[in-house]
């Protein structure tokens, strides 16, 4: 019988999950996931970090805190650098180190990714692999399926977005991290208000990241964040078939607040509000917002929407 | 037929009723005292004995501003909007040629933009109430000047003080070593309501472009010396209207006018019992605050919860105590 291991279910779990469960599913290692984000996950997560720390960051150790006592093990990657010449985020580097010092007794679980200095994810994940499972060739086999896998699923999600994209109505595009988007606490609520206003939601992920980075030069060339870089590519890929961009971004968080100045300066014309949110944050604010600037995207000339449809009438 | 409409805000409560024209046949504007229940009974109190000498009667009602939802259920409001498309509205009927809205509040802040008409952009103050009427309230204070009569002492100024507006508690420092090394009240004054104006461009207006003609409006827009400083700032003339803090009631009216929700409105209802409960739900770890609002006893509305659990459990709270 081997170990559970936790997945925490923020930060990279947006972006990897598919691939983590898949891959221990593949060796037979059971793993569980933390619920979705909720108040009491997020004041425990505050609890636990210092001051300073982002609120992603808050509700990260907020999960693994959760998953103590439902897991043998909790997953905490390091991921320094995923493309030569790029960065990411600090704090994914950081993550394992912050974890254990602000929850001693953890267990953790970590794989090191870091492109720049010669640490690729596939064989720090077999690395990882081989500490359930002695046969190579199956560790081996596990990862590449767990690739295939995630790949396919990111991509068949990317897709159908891209078709929604070309079908006609008001479309709002976010943009912000998934493990902002995602969040239960964060991004549904703004998803859904957005959507309670009569928008069709986008967010901005694309099928192929790499031609994401390249359409991400026309905005900026500087920007050396890697998930900053794709979210740029897909602003500049779905400019045009959007009719606003609400910019999602959590307090305190450099990258985006450089990446969202830059957006707007670069996006003559178009209709954008940028959404900061911390732990504090009451949702009145957030409504008010969002409304009138589904209301003003209604109202707006050479927009399709006539100005009587803004009037919102209480059933 | 009138239109009522209200506007709950932070700091005050206004409302008025217009007739089909949309002509101002009614208005009231009281502060909200931390009780918008009340606030809203006093100002319906007001509007009720204006209309009546008008001779109008309430067709539908909208209601606007941060107590919206509360004071909307309250009233069977057939129209709840937020502040930013009610003030537009608002604004846009009585100068169809605006093209740039400013407004300061008790506690927010917003720069509309508006295009041939039409509201095409906006931005709002984020987390932070510095720039807004409570910050000028809070330094009124310190100068043992009354608030009202900071306009008055801004225009007697012929050079301002400079004195960092970015946050409340660091101007409230900068001002107090500005006054102790002598510079005489006026220009702090002066100052102050030049680094109010400054805040407001720099944060909310940066990067929007402020054309004329400029309606100024809020509480903010009743202090003469606030209006100057907009007017040196942005080198255009700015408009005050003698409604200006009405517009928020005025585009609530219209927006009822426009909607198809129509039921005479009883003043009546402002003698009801309103009864609000917070709790905190316990149904789930969110543990959301949901707040109810009873009728005479009988459960209206709430608000607060993230999933319909929330109000069902509201509801049997309230039918069960």
């Amino acid at each position: 019988m081997n170990a559970t291991v936790g997945l925490p279910r923020a930060l990279l779990y947006h972006k990897y999950g598919d691939l983590w469960t898949s891959f221990f599913e593949t060796l037979g290692v059971p793993t569980v996931v933390s619920p979705p984000t909720n108040r009491a996950i997020l004041e425990r997560g505050s609890r636990l970090a210092v001051d300073e720390t982002c609120l992603p960051m808050k509700i990260f150790l907020g999960h693994v805190d959760e998953l103590l006592s439902k897991a043998d093990y909790v997953l905490v990657p390091r991921v320094a650098s995923l493309v030569r010449g790029e960065t990411t985020c600090v704090k994914f580097l950081g993550a394992y180190d912050v974890t254990l010092n602000s929850i001693p007794n953890a267990r953790l679980l970590e794989y090191d990714v870091d492109v720049v200095n010669g640490k690729r994810q596939a064989p720090e994940m077999r690395r990882l692999g081989r500490s359930f499972e002695r046969n190579v060739t199956k560790v081996m086999y596990a990862y590449a399926r767990a690739y295939r896998e995630s790949k396919r699923r990111h991509l068949e999600h990317a897709r159908q977005q891209e078709r929604a994209a070309l079908a006609p109505g008001l479309k709002v595009l976010v943009v912000g991290h998934p493990y902002n988007i995602r969040d239960e606490l964060i991004g549904v609520p703004v998803v859904s208000i957005l959507r309670e206003q009569g928008a069709s939601v986008l967010v901005a992920e694309m099928s192929d990241a790499s031609e994401a980075k390249s359409l991400s030069a026309r905005i900026s060339r500087d920007v050396p964040w890697t998930f900053n870089k794709e979210l740029l590519g897909a602003v500049e890929h779905y400019r045009p078939l959007v009719d606003g961009i609400v910019f999602l971004v959590t307090f305190p968080c450099g990258p985006d607040s450089l990446m969202t100045e830059l957006c707007v300066r670069r996006l003559d014309g178009m209709p954008t509000i940028v959404l900061v949110l911390d732990e504090l944050q009451g949702e009145a604010g957030l409504r008010t917002r969002l409304e009138s600037f589904v209301d003003l995207l209604k109202m707006r000339p050479g927009g399709r929407f006539a100005t009587d449809a803004v009037m919102g009438v209480r059933p | 037929m009138g239109y009522l409409g209200v506007d709950v805000g932070s700091i005050s409560t206004k409302a008025v009723v217009i007739d089909d024209a949309g002509q101002v046949v009614a208005r009231s504007y009281l502060w909200t005292e931390g009780d918008p229940l009340a606030a809203v009974k006093r100002v319906l109190a007001e509007v009720e004995l204006q209309a009546e000498a008008a001779e109008e009667s309430v067709a539908a009602v909208g209601v606007t501003g941060s107590a919206r939802e509360l004071v909307g259920a309250a009233l069977g409001a057939q129209v709840v909007k937020n502040e930013i498309t009610a003030h537009a509205m608002g604004t846009l009927a009585r100068h169809p040629d605006v093209q740039t809205i400013l407004e300061i509040g008790g506690q927010d802040s917003k720069i509309i933009l508006v295009r041939n008409g039409v509201p095409v952009d906006y931005a709002m103050n984020t987390l932070c109430a510095a720039g807004t009427g409570s910050f000028l309230s809070a330094q009124a204070r310190r100068l043992n000047v009354p608030v009202e009569e900071f306009g008055a002492y801004a225009l007697q100024s012929s050079k301002p003080t400079k004195i960092a507006g970015r946050c409340t508690v660091f101007a409230e420092s900068d001002l107090v070593h500005k006054a102790q090394i002598g510079h005489p009240r006026e220009d702090l004054i002066a100052g102050l309501c030049q680094a109010i104006v400054m805040n407001y461009l720099n944060n909310v207006g940066k990067g929007k472009e402020i054309r004329a003609p400029i309606v100024f409006q809020g509480g903010v827009s009743k202090n003469v010396g606030v209006v100057k400083a907009f007017a040196d700032l942005t080198g255009e003339g700015i408009v005050v209207d003698e409604d200006g803090h009405l517009m928020g009631a005025i585009g609530a009216a219209l927006l009822a006018r426009e909607g198809e929700g129509r039921a005479a409105f009883d003043f009546a209802t402002r003698d009801l019992e309103f009864d609000t409960r917070g709790y905190e739900c316990g149904g789930c770890p969110n543990d959301c605050e949901v707040v109810t609002l009873c009728r005479a006893g009988e459960f209206l509305d709430g608000w607060g919860n993230r999933c319909e659990r929330g109000l069902e459990r509201a509801k049997k709270n309230v039918t069960t105590s």
